[in-house]
């Protein structure tokens, strides 16, 4: 049997006092077994972070471990004087984390920090041979040009290349233990599936363990072997990837499996109809000016949607899908080409008519929080978008609760502030915000990739529903091919601006054309998982039941 | 570089065209000439006497003529004639801004150490008892202005203690008649410039970067010395090169109340005293300190954060 290198042992941490709950970390007992890929997921707020924050000492200074004790080799690192700490930090257990670029200092240049654990750790190795074992392990960690890259601040590399240096940096000492926090979330997909495909190459030749915390299954069941799953401070479930992934037991996994989308697509849109278009999109392109050049953001996007239908947008970030969004709606001038709504050209308004063409075609965006005014209330909002459109203020406000209630707030939302709200139920006042308009056309700009796993299906449920009902064009704009085939009537995948490919979902996803839409799915994380599906009855029950326990 | 260097001067040239032409037709409006020429030659002029000393003294030309007259002679090296003083500009202002410079020194030597210090110390650590105790302190310091601490520090250490001079005499310092104004200055400035630090490098603490660095293994100390500090110093930098040109006008009050004759002093009586000329040069003296100030923090600038790059 596999011997066991660290144990966690009765580890709870307490919140602040004025936190919605006691304890970041209760109660928790876990074992790391030697030379295993130990994944522990949860969502946001479940404690992934603190409790493997703690296994380095390194709590955020509001918070408190209380009690417990973290063995290793032997002794307890909560107990750990700081000099032994510091001598076994980067050494023997070493951290990666989730925003690359932010791990490394902006202004010292990458290879001198480096350089750094060397001093630090290996003190056999002569200060002038640092800079030589530094560009060793850069070439192992695969970056081009390592000794451009070793005179190079962060800002002048890539995300990818930043995390390939946060991570030579962490493997220097070739340490027992190597943390990963989240460590491709902030990445693109195909620059993930090559980190990830690193870190596991980099275990095969130096056999260490890795605590990998994630919140996305796609990449526990490409990596793990074993699976924690938390859930508000505690563990809820543990076991081999195959038994957690397949055959969970505990309600809340099972939820959290059923709501990890599948790689099918759902839609099959009517190729045939020939009804008036609720926007055409002709040629359009969007040309930026820099110093020394220009760049073609957006080049030739054409497309027709339908009421009704939906386009998924995908792409990797810097492809020009939030480009496209930003030029629908004119909150960027386009360069040049035409949209048309409703067979009206939109390009040609100015003034009075633009701004009641303005309704026709409306945004969801990204970030719950930051698109709402935090000053006004729910109700206030609704109604002020509805009297723009000259209803007066009662049956406005009718209106608004009919709204409210439609995307699952109930009447009290009426007079309460964004604070007052959790992310998801902000993305659903956005969405209320939205239709409140009467759109022909939502563009929706990566409206659930800030959102839970759970929450999100509710959410895209939602805008399914709301579809149905009131017939808008959606435009889904989405780096997750995994939601963009639960959603899309049709596909279109973009690089550097341009739509590379377009067709229906299931031509998109089962007989792609380009090549650089066949390296995405080839990288979309966990695509020969297929999680198992509870039937809708039963999973609105179990999350009622799990609900009722958490409140 | 080279080109980003040049194109601040003319910029510089250009605002000091602007600034000395606005200063220049502000203090040669005619009532103000008339007052001159009053106080000037003789206070029971009539009015045709007083018309005939304008136009003596080339104050009927054009203004556009008068200003290109003073520019010319001022691109010379020639700002003109003190009525007040009534001997040349030149003889004037740069004895003063001497004995000013001489002020600001000392006042730089000691601030910027110690509020950096102070900074530093009560930025590394937020929350602690050293960083309440240090902040307090420093707020304290600068929420007494200089006139009220001027005063105190009078009483305490001259007519109580009688250690130091409640006097400093211009050109002829000791530390003895030389401690309080200094005092005076830095005490207020030090708290301004601590909390500035203070608060950047609390900012830069809480950054990803010096977690990494942590959990590397490095010890504390180390952390700040080597990654905090200089990321947590860009903020304090700008504002450390903004207290130049205020300490030069800043010290008026400070210069006034110890009677120490510098260029505060002279902007004042100059002002006061209706003298042209020399109101003209500590403007554009003024000037010159800010927009060099500037240019130096935007090159400093360039150096401290690698993310920036000369345009």
């Amino acid at each position: 049997m596999s011997t066991s290198i660290l144990k966690i042992k009765d580890l709870s941490i307490t919140l602040p006092k004025n936190a919605d709950r006691q304890f970041a970390v209760e109660d928790v007992n876990l074992e790391v077994h030697k030379g295993e890929i130990l994944c522990v997921v949860g969502e946001s707020g479940s404690g992934k972070s603190v409790m493997t924050s703690a296994i380095l000492n390194e709590v955020p200074g509001s918070l408190n471990i209380t009690s417990g004790s973290i063995e290793f080799d032997n002794q307890d690192i909560l107990k750990l004087p700081q000099k032994e700490l510091n001598e076994l930090r980067g050494a023997r257990i070493s951290m990666i984390y989730q925003e690359p670029m932010a791990a490394l200092n902006p202004s010292i240049r990458v290879g001198k920090q480096v350089d750094e654990v060397f001093a630090l750790h290996r003190p056999e190795i002569k200060a002038t041979d640092r800079k030589t074992e530094t560009l060793k392990l850069l070439e192992q960690m695969k970056l081009p040009t390592p000794e451009r890259i070793y005179s190079s601040y962060a800002h002048q590399v890539s995300g990818g290349q930043c995390q390939r240096i946060v991570i030579a940096m962490a493997l220097a000492c070739n340490p027992d233990i190597l943390i990963a926090d989240e460590p491709t979330t902030a990445l693109d997909v195909t620059t993930q599936a090559e980190i990830l495909r690193l870190i596991y190459d980099l275990k095969e030749i130096y056999n260490n363990t890795i605590i990998f915390i994630t919140h996305d299954f796609g990449v526990v069941a490409d990596i793990a072997d074993r699976i924690v799953v938390m859930c508000q401070g505690k563990i809820i479930e543990e076991g081999q990837k195959e038994e957690i992934l397949m055959r969970p037991k505990e309600p809340y996994t099972q939820l959290l499996v059923d709501a990890m989308p599948l790689l099918e697509t759902t839609r099959t849109p009517d190729q045939s109809r020939t009804d008036e278009p609720s926007v055409e999109v002709d040629n359009l392109h969007k040309i930026y000016k820099t110093r020394g050049g220009q760049v073609h953001a957006l080049n030739d996007a054409s497309f027709v949607l339908r009421n009704g239908e939906t386009l998924g947008v995908v792409g990797e970030s810097g492809s020009g899908k939030s480009t496209l969004a930003k030029t629908l709606i004119r909150l960027e001038e386009p360069t040049s080409g035409s949209v048309n709504i409703r067979q009206e050209n939109f390009l040609a308004l100015s003034g009075a008519d633009l701004i009641s063409s303005r309704q026709k075609i409306q945004m969801i965006f990204q970030d719950p929080f930051g698109s709402l005014n935090p000053s006004q209330t729910v109700g206030f909002m609704l109604m002020r978008s509805l009297e723009l459109q000259g209803k007066d203020p009662v049956e406005a406000k009718a209106r608004s609760l009919k709204l409210l209630q439609q995307v699952g707030l109930g009447d009290q939302a009426f007079n309460r502030k964004p604070r007052n709200f959790s992310g998801g139920q902000r993305q659903r006042i956005g969405i209320a915000r939205a239709l409140s308009m009467g759109p022909d056309v939502v563009v929706a700009d990566e409206c659930v990739s800030a959102l839970d796993l759970s929450v999100q299906k509710q959410v895209l449920l939602l805008l399914n529903d709301l579809q149905s009902t009131y017939k808008m064009a959606i435009i889904f704009i989405t780096h997750d091919l995994r939601v963009a085939a639960q959603v899309s009537d049709y596909i279109t995948v973009m690089e550097k601006g341009k739509m590379v490919e377009f067709g229906t979902a299931d031509d998109v996803f089962n007989r792609p054309k380009h090549d650089y839409t066949k390296r995405l799915l080839d990288a979309a994380p966990g695509k020969d998982w297929h999680p198992p599906r509870l039937d809708p009855k039963e999973a609105a029950e179990i999350a009622k039941s799990l609900e009722k326990s958490f409140s | 570089m080279l080109l980003f260097l040049f194109k601040r001067i003319i910029v510089l040239l250009l605002t000091l065209i602007c600034l000395s032409f606005t200063v220049f037709s502000l203090v040669t409006i005619e009532p103000n000439l008339k007052k001159l020429a009053l106080n000037q030659a003789n206070m029971r002029m009539e009015e045709d006497e007083v018309q005939s000393w304008l136009e003596k003294n080339g104050y009927k030309r054009p203004l556009l003529v008068q200003y290109g007259e003073w520019l010319g002679n001022a691109v010379t090296g020639d700002f003109g004639y003190s009525t007040h003083f009534r001997k040349p500009v030149n003889e004037v202002i740069w004895p003063k801004l001497g004995h000013t410079g001489i002020l600001m020194f000392w006042v730089f030597l000691l601030t910027i150490p110690i509020a950096l210090t102070i900074g530093i110390l009560a930025g590394m650590r937020e929350g602690t008892k050293t960083d309440r105790t240090l902040s307090i302190f420093a707020i304290f310091t600068t929420s007494v202005p200089p006139y009220v601490s001027g005063i105190l520090y009078t009483i305490i250490f001259s007519s109580w203690l009688g250690i130091f001079k409640g006097v400093a005499k211009a050109g002829n310092i000791t530390f003895e008649n030389f401690a309080l104004p200094v005092l005076t200055i830095v005490a207020y400035d030090i708290g301004y410039i601590a909390r500035m630090t203070r608060a950047s490098m609390v900012e830069v603490m809480g950054s990803q970067y010096i977690k990494t660095a942590r959990l590397k293994g490095m010890p504390f100390m180390s952390v700040v010395l080597k990654h905090a500090l200089r990321n947590a110093l860009i903020a304090p930098f700008t504002v450390i090169m903004l207290q130049f040109p205020w300490l030069l006008t800043g010290v008026v009050i400070v210069e006034k109340l110890f009677n120490y004759k510098g260029f505060g002093f002279l902007l004042v009586s100059a002002a006061d005293q209706n003298d042209i000329d020399v109101t003209l040069a500590c403007g554009v003296v003024a000037v010159v300190l800010v927009l060099t100030t500037q240019l130096i923090s935007d090159i400093g600038y360039v150096f401290l954060n690698p993310r920036i790059r000369f345009t």
